[in-house]
């Protein structure tokens, strides 16, 4: 009786195994792979095998992913840094990215863009997954799940996203089966790459609005990173990245500037500094104005490394061997990839494609 | 009694228990796999069902290329009195504003709109991060009109902005007048921001942006947007 007993508890544990050994396999066939022209959304994941130790953290949207080369900062400064970027990155999302990298580390700078405060209400889903998916379980994500779901959402979807993409099935391409196991890697230290440049023309001023005041919601939210960072020994600092568009109101500007002194945080607004930088938005973007392309990046970057070195006192650390050969490894990668995308921008242009 | 023991499946002696106890097994077994086979089958049909609802992503540029695609004056003309038409029916829900002769409203699809607008001065392309669809801005003479993609690639009015007092609202406000007129037309209904008052109607705001008592922009914004 026993040993029948014992039959059946296997039976079932076998079964109950192999069944969900499919619903993880289809899962993991029907989520999203990222790996297309929404490459972006592969990102968040992108840090976690990284050794953590840095000494910067970027966190934001597209304006710190596409505008900063972590490269540029290790080449030129010595600073060993990391853009946990994703598109549409909310403030609160940017909280509980902050909140579950000082898990793993304690970078000396956390920096954080500032375009986000003008949103107060989570916005969309796609955008909504981009962050949040790629970000491993823990009480963070779950925090963050919960801040950023719209109406439409639900939260089991986001532990059993099998629910949510299902209806992919009739969706599925090449891509999801190619990249089921691994996917390529899409960023440098989290720094999103685009050789090519599309002048910046016709950015249309901002609208009139009718409040210029930032949301109770992403004030609260800027409160939080400010106290977590300051409870974690992490110095906050507050940048509006020289994108041209969406547009940036003198009267944000004028509360980032007044949050920042009453809370003694440095602020920069790099937009304003654009000329100083050197930037010329006739090639140094690659669609209009938006983000940056390599060569505005590596401008940027270069301007905000100086800061961080001399304002943030910054050292160099290209003396440790070990983080330096991991840097040799890393700038081989960057400058295949620079040569890859210079070549195929030439073809395009000899195939007028 | 006998009669109960041959009936099918009911044991008349020990060996007989034993003979419809392997046969009860089959059976459950049999049901098991059944059971089983309808998971599966529900499994696939429901995944089968999900798939048919799920539209084919169109990109605003196909669904515009399918526009242009589309020849002949009568089909055109025939389209923008069908817009109009459902333009008008949808009127009585929402706030809606009109030019050239066109009723134009928020989440309508521009493109349908583009040909019987008119041509507009300049347009901007803003690329949503992540491959998310492109938004435009259309500036037209005295009104701009910004889309959003919506998750099936199409090309959706996310704002109008009415930019001089060439134009003005349905109801007739326009950028010469003052919030009185502006509440003396559309009630006290109203909820108040700092440099404007905004009226709602099924999700569509209807915003007035004023310098003092003075209209500097009044605003159509979706829901989606907004």
């Amino acid at each position: 009786m026993k040993a029948k007993r014992k039959t059946r508890v296997a039976r079932v544990l076998i079964t109950g195994i192999l069944i969900l050994a499919v619903l993880a396999g289809l899962q993991r066939l029907l989520m999203p792979k990222y790996m297309g022209a929404d490459r972006e959304g592969s990102m968040i994941s992108e840090y976690y095998p990284q050794d953590k130790d840095h000494d910067v953290i970027f966190i934001g949207d597209c304006e710190v992913y596409t505008n900063f080369s972590p490269a540029v900062l290790w080449e030129e400064y010595g600073i060993n840094s990391y853009i946990r970027g994703s598109a549409q990155q909310l403030i609160w999302q940017s909280y509980y990215l902050a909140e579950e990298t000082f898990t793993y580390e304690k970078p000396k700078v956390l920096v954080f863009n500032v375009l986000s405060m003008e949103y107060n209400e989570p916005q969309r889903e796609s955008y909504n997954r981009m962050t949040l998916d790629g970000m491993r379980w823990s009480p963070a994500k779950v925090k963050s799940i919960l801040a950023s779901m719209t109406e439409e959402e639900s939260f089991l979807e986001y532990v059993f996203p099998i629910l949510r993409y299902h209806d992919r099935w009739s969706q599925l391409t090449g891509d999801d089966f190619t990249y089921f196991w691994k996917k390529d890697k899409v960023s440098f230290n989290g720094y999103y790459m685009r050789v090519d440049a599309l002048a910046a023309e016709n950015v249309p001023e901002g609208r009139p609005l009718g409040d210029y005041r930032f949301g109770e919601n992403a004030y609260a939210y800027l409160d939080k990173l400010t106290q977590l960072c300051e409870k974690e020994g992490v110095e906050l600092v507050l940048i509006k990245a020289p994108s041209l568009y969406p547009y940036w109101y003198e009267e944000w500007d004028l509360q980032i500037e007044e949050y920042a002194r009453e809370h003694g945080l440095k602020y920069y607004n790099l937009l304003d500094a654009a000329e100083e930088i050197g930037l010329d938005y006739r090639t140094d973007t690659y669609d209009g104005g938006l983000h940056l392309n390599l060569s505005g990046a590596e401008k940027l970057t270069r301007y905000f490394g100086n800061i961080l070195q001399t304002e943030c006192g910054l050292e160099s650390r290209k003396e440790e061997t070990k983080l330096a050969e991991q840097w040799e490894t890393k700038l081989k990668e960057y400058r295949e990839e620079i040569r890859r995308q210079t070549q195929e921008l030439e073809n395009s242009r000899t195939t007028g494609r | 009694m006998q009669e109960i023991a041959e009936s099918p499946g009911i044991p008349g002696n020990i060996d007989d228990f034993k003979k419809v106890t392997t046969q009860g097994g089959i059976h459950m077994k049999r049901r098991k796999r059944t059971i089983c086979a309808a998971i599966l089958m529900g499994m696939a049909i429901g995944l089968w069902g999900c798939g048919n609802a799920a539209e084919p992503e169109v990109t605003p540029e196909e669904s515009a290329l399918d526009e242009s695609q589309a020849s002949g004056e009568n089909q055109e003309n025939a389209q923008n009195q069908e817009n109009t038409e459902s333009s008008d029916a949808q009127a009585a829900e929402g706030y809606f504003f009109e030019a050239n002769g066109v009723v134009i409203g928020v989440d309508m699809n521009m493109d349908d709109l583009l040909d019987s607008l008119g041509e507009y001065k300049s347009v901007f392309e803003a690329p949503s991060c992540a491959g998310e669809g492109m938004s435009y801005l259309y500036t037209y003479a005295s009104y701009e009109i910004e889309t959003y993609p919506s998750a099936e690639g199409e090309n959706l009015i996310g704002y109008i902005v009415l930019k001089d007092d060439t134009v003005a609202t349905r109801e007739g406000v326009d950028l010469s007048m003052t919030r009185e007129d502006v509440i003396r037309v559309y009630g006290e209904d109203y909820q108040e921001a700092p440099n404007a008052i905004t009226y709602e109607k099924n999700g569509t705001k209807l915003n007035f942006i004023l310098e003092g008592d003075a209209i500097v922009s009044i605003e159509y914004v979706s829901p989606v947007v907004g």
